[in-house]
This record gives structure tokens, C-alpha cells and sequence, in this order.
């Protein structure tokens, strides 16, 4: 009913938008144009053949890596020792109609390469994109199991209870984990009318390689290599028309996403009477939306818009059988696939005005809803692949969301502004044990923008959200709130305070930024989380060529969880305390060697660390600490060796050290999981780079 | 402070500029009166202005169009964006009196960002600036020139290679957050923020680009849009319950890692999830349930399972 309510007054904004007079103002001032006479423009001094023409530039580069490390490439491909070529090519022209070319390529000779193409008309304009993200995870895992998507043992696998006693571990073998995607898109523009444009755009995304994955066989669990094969296209087409007083566009977009690995199957490492199961992967999935944007001036000082989006997500893939194990007699799977369907609808209104020079009021909308339409089914889940604990039903989930804003911003003084703002939001889903959120939060914040040298936005946060009644539908211990659906005090202050010093050229900020959440009503689980960020920035530029930046940002992330094995109250606590510090020096000299050197040196380190500790009646527990350090300096030094050629010399120093306790490096050394047997990482690598570049 | 704050709520410049964007008067001869002394000698170079399509006389709406038949303020040149030359254009000045301003942009803006902003969307008020009325960026007085050079040739924040650095120019944890244990390849540009982000305005939370934060991630992430036979309340609810989406100190973008994750909703009936006792401290044989994947040893599958026995996750 709310729905139709909101796509009605939906409806109605966008009528109106269409019936608003077009003679409504354009801001907040209307130039006088009456006062313009061009007679005697010529623009004699304008260089337009800068605007003419074309300019290419291409980098060739040879880079050195010093050793092989999947950390060190992780994003970019360098993940590997030894020389390798690379080439970026930039190209430009400008023609006489106005019509732009513009290609942008970089790393090509890297798995990160990216290429862009450009051509923009007066008219119409095209678009085509490649990236390729590659994602080394590790160069060491390693793995008993061969095959794809059905994973096999060596044929001499000796099963056992433990892993110290499988012989046949000492026959796996090393394998490169991570992923590569490979992502083209196009989009078309064209502009039929004045005012009026059309578009549409394909993009297409392949995902290969290997991920983590586990799966047990009551309590003992295997690692598994699974395969990544998705395909993932989206067509979008919109069209629109814009006039001075208001905005009107459709769009529609359909989105399809394809795995090429159904299921994987694995051989049982383990002792048992089940020697193969089978575990389902990603399934297929359809998508498509359709949103209708409107925007429109209310007068001189005021704008709405609103967007509405109704959406259908649908996933239909034959189910695996509920088990590989044959000889349990089980009754048939109630469907063969799931039919699953889910419609969304998202909804926003806003309007802004601003009724005199200092005030500014805000209203917004927002409404977002999930619901699955998909049929309620009873299946016989088969545990272990060797019994049934009973029927069980599926589980289909709808969320709805809502918020409602009212803000209110009041200019105190020139560049100094006053902000109250008030927000509703509220949280339904079904079926949960807490099926409804209430939030109020309030927001007051100063904003200096420029005052006498000073920038600086203060604001302080309090919101209380409450939950409807628990009910008690899981196994989970009733004491328990589920953090996101829990009661919740939340209390933010914000601080970012920056001063420029005109005179010698610097400006100065320093930045806090703490937020605390109580969980009052959890008598188990999360009791409270929290993060605080403080920083400072600094930047320094003596004259117009040379500048330093600094920077440190130090983080913390904490929070406080109770529990207990039974049925009862907490008889146990963990507290995480995670904190990253961050600093960074960044110099640039321009103009060096008669204007030849351009030379630049970052340099930025990050300290993270982990505390955990388990606080039982007795005793403390404290964990080893989590280490992350990550250390890096590049250096750039670029010589202008003739009007269109340069050198480039470009050197990375990097250096990572990583302790994990819950990563063993060795597959032997937990018993009931069989692992990759993955270590943290820990390196030092360095890369240099040398590059010719010329422009023509 | 305070008082200095509220003495006054005009500012001279600004007010000045306003009042000549209304009623000054236009130069005589164009940007050729601009340039006989803003050429390159000067501090803040303009003519690169010229190899943009903002100098192009031949680009539709530009401000250096040579159509006389276009739209004003197409073709007002340089005055298209700074307003009417008015005072400023004065070429004997007597000794102590300073030149009249001119509107100026983003570092050496001296107007307030509205009134710059208001300038850049006499042209630029398309679809793409729908939402740009009330969004985060406009609410803090951003100006556009505050992200974009418009005299460059090349705009940084348009580029691959430029845009998450302008980003961080403000957004500094973000940057830290690209640094740390597990990130988003934002550090080399590989993904830029524009991908999950539309920093001038959208309907939606954080500019995500999408409607929820779960429709952003699908982006790239669909295989865990589903629907699936099993779904799981926070994966359904909002990806950011779990993951940390700039980066983390811990694996996968987790906010914190398994158990203590998973025990934040989960109590741990049954299971051996937790040390104990000192012998089940790592890294001595600590609890199977502890290292690793922790409960994702077994339950693997948390964004969700269609496999009819996955009721638990774990097929």
C-alpha cells in the first residue's frame, strides 16, 4: 500500500516537473547579457591553435623487479622477479568541428593495463573502456587436491583423522592463488535534439582464477581451490531531456551475470563413509531496473528532485542433490530450482531552497525496499553428507528501509555556516527475531570555509535507535542481539580544523573523528564498537616549484563482544582493540637542472596492529598481535632531455611485514583443517623503471 | 571568535563580485582584454585554457564559441565564467587604489562556493548535476574548481591516474585505508572512486553510485546478488555490517575477523570458538575454530547458498 503511495506521489513530482513553466530562474543570479555588446571581439590574442590539432605521447618502459612477491603485485602485476616491458600511449586531437579524440592507455605490457577511447562531438560522443585488475593473493599456497571443479586426491591418498598422519600431504604442490578480471565497457551518446540526449552502454566483466574456499565433513574441514569463472554484462539505455527548469530522464538496465562452475566437487580427505561431496557455487543471476530521475527549479531559489527505481532480481539454477552420498534414502527436492525473485523499489524526494542569502533548507525522502517473492520451500538438509536432522524451511528475506531528513544550514558570517539536521530512520524486515529499527539521529555542525585563512567543519552526532520487541525464532542463545538489529546508542564527534598561512605558504588541519555505539539491550554479543581517527596535514609550497606534503592518520577500531558455550548468561569476553597508524612525506621539486628535472619522493608507512584478548571469570587471555607494516617509497625523477622527449626514472621501495596467528604455513599443523598452508606475508622488494617518453 | 564570526554577515569581496556579476559591464574587446595581461608570464598561467574544450570556438556552448547564434553565456569568453569585467579592467589606476576583484575559482576563489558553483552550472546544470543540489559535497560548501582545473589541459581528477589523489586531498583515512592488510586496489588507481562513488550527488547514502550499498557492490561483485535458498540477514541488509569497503586490518575487508565477527550476532553454542584455556592460544595447537577461516572453516558460505543442504552455510 506504502508502495503505491510512494510511486503516486512519485508520479505526481514527475507530472509536475513536466508542467513547470520553463522561464523559471537559473540560480541565484541572472547575469545582465543586456550588457554585452561583442562587436569588437576578436580575440586576437586567443592561441585557438592550441585548440587545433593533435599531440601523442608514448612511454616505453623497462622495469626490474627484485624479487617475487604476490603482496608486492598484488594490483598491479609486478608480482613476479625479473625485466619486463611496458608501454603506456597517450593520444589527443582536436579538430576544427569541435570533435575530440582522446585514447589513454597505461601498463599495457602489465596484467593491470587499462585503455580508453574517447570521441566527442558536438552531437554525440562514444566511449570505450578495457581495465584489467589482476589480484594476487599468494605465489605459496598449496594444495593435495588436482582438478577444476572436481577436485581429486593423488591416487596413493592415505585418509586419516589428523593431518599430521595424511601421508599423501607431502604431495601437494604449489600453486599461484588469485584472480584476474577483465572488464570492457562502451557507451553511446547521442544528442537528437537540443535538450534532448539518448545513451546507451554494454560492459562486460570476466573474473577468472582461483579463490579460497572451505568445506567440512562434521568438523573436519578442507580447504578448497575454487574455480572463479564469472561473466558478468550489463546493457544500460536511458534517455532524457534537460531544459533550464527541469531534468527528466528514464533508464533501463539489465544486468546478467553467468558462472561457468556450477558446483565443486571434492574428494574426501578425511576417513568416513563419504568419499566425494559436492558443495554449489555462485549461482546465475538476472537482474534488470528501471529509474525514472526528474529534477526541477522551484523559482529563483529552490530545486526537487526525485528518483524512483523499481528493480527484479531473479536466480533460477538447478539445485545439486541434497547429498553425493547414494545410499541415503531421501525423499525428492521439493522443486528443481528455486524460481528465486526478488523485486526492489527505491524511492527519493528532495528538495532544497534556499528562501534568503543565509539560510538553506533541506528535506529528503528516502525509501528503499527488498522484496522476495520467492515460494517458501521445505527441504531435508543433509548434514555431513551423512543424516538428516529434519525439515527445514527456506529462507527468503525482505528488508525495507526508510529516511526521512529535514536540515536546516543558517550563514552566521561570510563563508561561516550553522547546520541542524534531523533524521528518521527506520528499519522493517521479515522474517527476523527484531523485525523493526527505529533511529533518530541529530546533527549540528559548524562549517568554516575560508574565514580569515581558516577551514574548519565541527559537528557532533548523537542517535538513539531502538528495536521492536525480540522474538525468539533461532537456535542462537535468546540473550543474544544480533548487532545490526540491537538497540543502540551512538554518539559521533567529528573535528577537522585547517589554517592557511597565506604568507609563507602553508596550511595546516588537523582532523578527529570518534564515533562510540552502546548496545544496552545485548546481554550477549557485540556490547559496544567503536572507531576514533585523528590526524594531521601539512602542506608546504616555499615557492611555485617546489611543495611538501605531510600527513599522519592514526585509527582505531575497537570493540567489546560477550558470550557463552551454553545457554545462559556470558560466562566470557573478547575485546579487539585494531589500530593503524599511517604517515606520509611527499616532496616535489619542479624547474631542477634549468628547468629540465622534475623530481618527486613519497613516502608513506602504516603501522597496523591487533590486540585481542579472551577475558574468561578467571583469567585473561591475550592473543599474539596482529602485525601489519607496510612501508614505501617511490621516487620519480623525470628529465626533459629534448622539447619532446623525457627520461623517466622511477624507483619503489617496499617492504611488508604481516603476523597472522590464525594462519598456519604449514598443511599439517592444524589437525581437523586441511589448509593451504599459507604464511603472512613478509618482504622486502624494490623496483626501478626506466622510461623514455616522447611526444610528437 | 564568535563575535568576530557574526559581525557581520557580508563579505565585501564577495558581495562586490555579486554585485558586478548583476550590473557590471562587459569589456569592451573581449578576452583580449583579459590577456593583454593574463598570458603566460603570470603566476597562475592561463592560456592552457585554450587546448580544453572550454577554449574551443568550434565546441558547442563554449565559452570562446564563435557562434553568434548560441545561447549566452556561450561565446562571452572569458567573462562567460568571471563575470563581467566591470572595474577590474581599468587600465590606470591611481597609486594606493587596488584593482577591483574578479571572480576567481577553487584555490583562489573569493566568493563564496555557491555563487562559483552557480557559474559552472549555467553550462554544466545536466543530467550528471541532477542530484547535485543538497548533496554531501555541495552541503560543504565544495566549489567545483576545488576538484577540477578548468585551465589545465588536462583535468587530474578525469584521469585514472588522478582521481583517487584529489580525492585524498580531503579524504586522507581513505587514503591510509588503501595502505592497509586488505584494500581495494585503490593505491595504483586500478579502481578509482568515481567506480562506487558519484561526487556530485546521488540519492543515495555515501554517494554510492547505486541505490543500496549492496546494489553498489553487486557492480562488481554479482555473483552474491542471488537470490539464494538460504540467505543471510546482514548480507541481504547492507554489505557494510561486515566489510569495511576503503580497506582493513583485517582479511576480506572484515570489520573484525572470525569468530569475534561472527559472534557479534552468534553465540557460540556448541562450539569450540573461543581459547579457553592457555593451551588454546595461538601459537601453541590453538582451537581449529580459531585459525584460519575461524567459523568460515565450516561455514563457508555466509553471502549466502543455493545448495539444498546449505541451510548452515556450509555447502
Amino acid at each position: 500500500m506504502k508502495h503505491r503511495a510512494m510511486a503516486g506521489a512519485a508520479w505526481a513530482t514527475v507530472a509536475l516537473t513536466v508542467a513547470v513553466n520553463a522561464s523559471a530562474a537559473k540560480g541565484l543570479f541572472e547575469p545582465n547579457y543586456a550588457k554585452v555588446d561583442t562587436d569588437r571581439w576578436h580575440c586576437r590574442l586567443c592561441p585557438f591553435e592550441r585548440a587545433y590539432g593533435r599531440k601523442a605521447t608514448w612511454t616505453v618502459r623497462a622495469v626490474h623487479v627484485a624479487d617475487a612477491s604476490a603482496r608486492f603485485g598484488r594490483d598491479s602485476g609486478l608480482d613476479e622477479a625479473g625485466a619486463s616491458a611496458d608501454l603506456d600511449l597517450r593520444y589527443r586531437r582536436r579538430e576544427a568541428n569541435g570533435r575530440m579524440t582522446e585514447i589513454a592507455s597505461s601498463r599495457l605490457g602489465l596484467d593491470s593495463r587499462t585503455l580508453r577511447i574517447g570521441v566527442v562531438g558536438n552531437r554525440s560522443r562514444a566511449h570505450l573502456d578495457r581495465r584489467e585488475i589482476p589480484r594476487n593473493i599468494s605465489r605459496d599456497s598449496v594444495t593435495p587436491f588436482a582438478g577444476v571443479s572436481t577436485l581429486t586426491l593423488p591416487h596413493a591418498w592415505q585418509r586419516a583423522f589428523d593431518t599430521t598422519r595424511m601421508t599423501g600431504l607431502g604431495d601437494s604442490v604449489r600453486f599461484d592463488h588469485g584472480t584476474r578480471r577483465r572488464m570492457t565497457s562502451a557507451r553511446v551518446r547521442v544528442d537528437p535534439l537540443p535538450d534532448w540526449w539518448l545513451q546507451a552502454g554494454y560492459s562486460r566483466e570476466t573474473k577468472s582464477g582461483t579463490e579460497q574456499s572451505f568445506a567440512d565433513l562434521l568438523y573436519r574441514a578442507t580447504a578448497l581451490p575454487k574455480p572463479v569463472g564469472f561473466v558478468t554484462e550489463e546493457f544500460t539505455t536511458s534517455a532524457g531531456v534537460e531544459r533550464a527548469a527541469f531534468t527528466l530522464a528514464a533508464e533501463l538496465r539489465n544486468a546478467r551475470f553467468r558462472n561457468r562452475h556450477r558446483a565443486l566437487d571434492w574428494q574426501n580427505p578425511w576417513p568416513g563413509a563419504v568419499l566425494r561431496s559436492r558443495k554449489a557455487l555462485a549461482p546465475d543471476n538476472d537482474a534488470r531496473s528501471l529509474s525514472l530521475v526528474s529534477r526541477m527549479a522551484l523559482g529563483l531559489r529552490a530545486a526537487a528532485h526525485a528518483t524512483l527505481t523499481w528493480g527484479d532480481a531473479r536466480q533460477d539454477v538447478v539445485f545439486e542433490p541434497y547429498t553425493t552420498n547414494t545410499r541415503l534414502g531421501l525423499d525428492p527436492l521439493p522443486s528443481n530450482s528455486l524460481d528465486g525473485r526478488v523485486r526492489s523499489f527505491a524511492a527519493t524526494f528532495n528538495v532544497v531552497a534556499r528562501p534568503t542569502d543565509r539560510v538553506r533548507l533541506i528535506a529528503l525522502h528516502r525509501q528503499r525496499e527488498r522484496d522476495n517473492k520467492t515460494d517458501i520451500l521445505t527441504f531435508f538438509p543433509v548434514r555431513g553428507d551423512a543424516f538428516s536432522l529434519g525439515a527445514v524451511i527456506s529462507r527468503a528475506l525482505d528488508v525495507e528501509r526508510s529516511t526521512t531528513e529535514l536540515g536546516l544550514t543558517y550563514r552566521l558570517a561570510p563563508r561561516v555556516r550553522l547546520g541542524l539536521f534531523s533524521e528518521s530512520n527506520r528499519i522493517r524486515r521479515d522474517p527476523a527475531e527484531v523485525t523493526a529499527n527505529q533511529e533518530r539521529r541529530n546533527r549540528i555542525e559548524l562549517g568554516i570555509n575560508g574565514w580569515r585563512g581558516v577551514r574548519a567543519r565541527l559537528a557532533f552526532v548523537e542517535a538513539e535507535r531502538a528495536a521492536s520487541e525480540f522474538r525468539h525464532t533461532t537456535s542462537n542463545n535468546p540473550q543474544t542481539r544480533r548487532y545490526h538489529q540491537a538497540t543502540r546508542d551512538q554518539r559521533t564527534w567529528r573535528a577537522r580544523v585547517g589554517y592557511e598561512l597565506d604568507r609563507i605558504g602553508a596550511f595546516v588541519e588537523l582532523v578527529a573523528e570518534c564515533r562510540d555505539n552502546a548496545y544496552p539491550e545485548s546481554a550477549l554479543g557485540l556490547q559496544r564498537d567503536g572507531n576514533c581517527t585523528r590526524g594531521a596535514d601539512v602542506t608546504y609550497t616555499p615557492t611555485q616549484t617546489v611543495s611538501i606534503a605531510a600527513f599522519y592518520s592514526a585509527q582505531e577500531r575497537n570493540a567489546a563482544t560477550a558470550g557463552r558455550v551454553g545457554f545462559a548468561g556470558a560466562d566470557w569476553r573478547y575485546s579487539t582493540v585494531d589500530t593503524v597508524n599511517t604517515a606520509g612525506v611527499g616532496l616535489d621539486f619542479k624547474e631542477l637542472l634549468d628547468a629540465r628535472l622534475e623530481l618527486s619522493v613519497d613516502y608513506v608507512r602504516s603501522l597496523g596492529a591487533g590486540a585481542y584478548a579472551t577475558e574468561l571469570v578467571r583469567e585473561s587471555l591475550p592473543f599474539p598481535d596482529l602485525v601489519s607494516n607496510h612501508t614505501a617509497v617511490d621516487v620519480k625523477a623525470r628529465y626533459q632531455w629534448r622539447e619532446q622527449s623525457a627520461f623517466v626514472l622511477e624507483l619503489r621501495y617496499e617492504r611488508y611485514r604481516g603476523e597472522d596467528w590464525a594462519l598456519v604455513d604449514t598443511l599439517d599443523a592444524l589437525g581437523n583443517v586441511v589448509t593451504f598452508g599459507n604464511a603472512s606475508p613478509r618482504y622486502a622488494n624494490h623496483l626501478i623503471g626506466l622510461a623514455y617518453e616522447a611526444s610528437f | 571568535m564568535c563575535a568576530a564570526l557574526l559581525a557581520g554577515a557580508t563579505e565585501p569581496a564577495h558581495d562586490l563580485l555579486l554585485e558586478t556579476l548583476i550590473e557590471g559591464d562587459y569589456s569592451r574587446r573581449g578576452a583580449d582584454t583579459c590577456l593583454g595581461c593574463h598570458d603566460e608570464e603570470e603566476p597562475f598561467p592561463t592560456l592552457d585554457v585554450f587546448a580544453t574544450v572550454h577554449g574551443h570556438p568550434e565546441v558547442d556552448g563554449s565559452p570562446f564559441e564563435t557562434d553568434d547564434t548560441a545561447e549566452l553565456p556561450a561565446g562571452l569568453q572569458c567573462e562567460a565564467c568571471h563575470g563581467p569585467i566591470g572595474d577590474h579592467g581599468r587600465q590606470l589606476l591611481p597609486d594606493g587604489v587596488a584593482r577591483a576583484p574578479i571572480l576567481n575559482f577553487g584555490d583562489r576563489g573569493n566568493a563564496e562556493a555557491s555563487l562559483q558553483n552557480d557559474l559552472c552550472l549555467q553550462c554544466h546544470r545536466s543530467y550528471e548535476r541532477t542530484r547535485w543540489e543538497g548533496s554531501a559535497h555541495e552541503r560543504a560548501d565544495m566549489a567545483c574548481a576545488d576538484c577540477h582545473r578548468i585551465h589545465a589541459e588536462t583535468d587530474a581528477v578525469r584521469t585514472m591516474s588522478g582521481q583517487n589523489e584529489t580525492c585524498w586531498g580531503c579524504h586522507r583515512s581513505v587514503a591510509a585505508d588503501a595502505l592497509k592488510r586488505s584494500a581495494h586496489p585503490l593505491r595504483d588507481a586500478q579502481l578509482v572512486c568515481r567506480d562506487c562513488h558519484d561526487p556530485h550527488g546521488t540519492d543515495n547514502r555515501n554517494l554510492n553510485v547505486r541505490t543500496t550499498a549492496n546494489e553498489t557492490c553487486f557492480k562488481c561483485h554479482a555473483e552474491l546478488r542471488g537470490p539464494h535458498l538460504w540467505e543471510h540477514p546482514p548480507v541481504v541488509e547492507d554489505c557494510t555490517i561486515c566489510h569495511a569497503p576503503h580497506g582493513s586490518n583485517q582479511p576480506s575487508l572484515l570489520v573484525r575477523r572470525a569468530p569475534q565477527l561472527c559472534q557479534a550476532c552468534h553465540s557460540s553454542v556448541g562450539h569450540r570458538s573461543l581459547a579457553q584455556v592457555p593451551g588454546q592460544l595461538p601459537p601453541r595447537p590453538a582451537s581449529e575454530f580459531l585459525l584460519v577461516k575461524a567459523c568460515l572453516n565450516c561455514h563457508a558460505e555466509v553471502h549466502g547458498s543455493n545448495h539444498p543442504s546449505g541451510n548452515l552455510f556450509r555447502r
